[in-house]
């Protein structure tokens, strides 16, 4: 009889560990984005702006990212092939093209998530017809981070 | 979270486990009864690996345990085996061969005054030492707007350090042949890595993401008969 309950204990505990052993990570989309805000130029302190009729697509891509909204800031998603990325970014009549410069390295996310390319911005280009200026805020785009990488300051 | 609610279900299976076998031996000792000594040296296989591969057919491995009592209620304990991990998802892909080797000592609280009753409830400690080499001959990052980025990181060598923290239950089912299992806390020393690729599990430890682990083994063995 002892045996008995030994056995099944045993196959429990193995049951039991096999599952939870076996559940995964949740993972989350491992394409990056820098995230952009729109801010003011004639402000003394950062006050965001909203953009309205806005068009935004990447350079050599026919996929639109932003098509005819208004919003405060941007999604960019920058591509893992290459070190420059550049977007057109069109206000109603008006049309600015941006280049974001950086640099990639591939990142271990985990065992059930796979990898990710974290990249470092290094410098950002633009047309001047109503982007004023820009400054990288904070130049890290990394897997799972929330944090506004980039103002960019509309005349 | 997880973890917390695999400790309470093994917390429960071993109360009812210990209660059971307290209250199946309550068997006293006649006078002229000897108690007999239980052999010196046995040896045997882990299985749970082959349990486990039911829930993660990727892994399959294989251990070995030897174990040597040099006093009534303490054991040397010698653990070897091996581990093969091999799957291709869409994230990546992932091979790793490797092995390992414990060695560590066990106490037994255990003392039966049923004559002849050789079982045990042990807690002990392991070091363990795990070598592997591993690669990712494809992984793929999603991009839905500029494309997929894909790679592979070709092979190399991991070696890894860490100590198991062990309790279990040992029983002798026939003359001779016992049953055990143990139930693991297994804490990551070190696992040195020479490139982006982590292993994803470590030979003897588990997945390797995780700097503690909890691990369980189910073992066979067999007692050579001799007398000290």
């Amino acid at each position: 009889m002892k045996n008995i309950y030994y056995l099944i204990s045993a196959i429990v505990l193995a049951v039991i560990f096999g599952r939870c052993e076996s559940m995964g990570d949740i993972c989350l989309s491992n394409q990056n984005a820098a995230q952009v805000g729109l801010y003011t130029a004639h402000s003394t302190s950062d006050k965001d702006t909203v953009l309205t009729e806005l068009y935004v697509q990447g350079v050599g891509n026919d996929s639109i990212l932003y098509e005819n909204v208004s919003t405060s800031d941007l999604f960019l998603p920058l591509a893992m092939h290459t070190d420059t990325s550049a977007f057109t970014i069109k206000v109603k009549t008006l049309l600015d093209t941006i280049w974001f410069v950086y640099k990639r390295n591939l990142d271990y996310v985990s065992g059930d998530c796979g990898f990710a390319v974290n990249i470092e911005i290094d410098t950002i280009f633009f047309t001047g017809r109503f982007i004023d200026s820009v400054a990288i805020d904070y130049p890290y785009v990394k897997y799972n981070e929330n944090i506004e990488n980039v103002k960019v300051y509309i005349d | 979270m997880r973890t917390l609610k695999m400790l309470k279900y093994i917390l429960i299976s071993l109360f009812i486990f210990i209660f059971t076998d307290i209250s199946a031996q309550t068997v006293v000792l006649k006078k002229n009864e000897v108690k007999k000594e239980q052999s010196g040296i046995s040896f045997g296989i882990d299985i749970a690996p082959f349990i486990m591969l039911a829930f993660q057919p990727e892994r399959k491995g294989t251990a070995f345990i030897g174990r040597y009592r040099f006093k009534s209620n303490w054991y040397i304990i010698g653990e070897m085996g091996f581990a093969n991990v091999n799957f291709d998802k869409s994230s990546y892909a992932y091979k790793s061969n490797g092995g390992f080797l414990k060695i560590g000592m066990d106490y037994n609280f255990f003392k039966s005054k049923k004559p002849g009753n050789n079982d045990n409830i042990t807690a002990g400690i392991r070091y363990g030492i795990a070598t592997q080499s591993h690669q990712s001959p494809r992984y793929t990052i999603i991009d839905d707007y500029w494309g997929d980025y894909t790679g592979s990181i070709g092979l190399s060598n991991v070696t890894s350090h860490y100590v198991d923290l062990v309790a279990g239950i040992r029983t002798e089912v026939l003359k001779n042949f016992y049953m055990g299992w143990t139930l693991r806390l297994k804490t990551l020393i070190s696992a040195n890595t020479s490139n982006v690729l982590e292993p994803y599990t470590i030979p003897g430890y588990g997945k390797g993401d995780n700097n503690v682990n909890l691990g369980f083994t189910y073992t066979l063995e067999y007692a050579i008969p001799f007398k000290k």
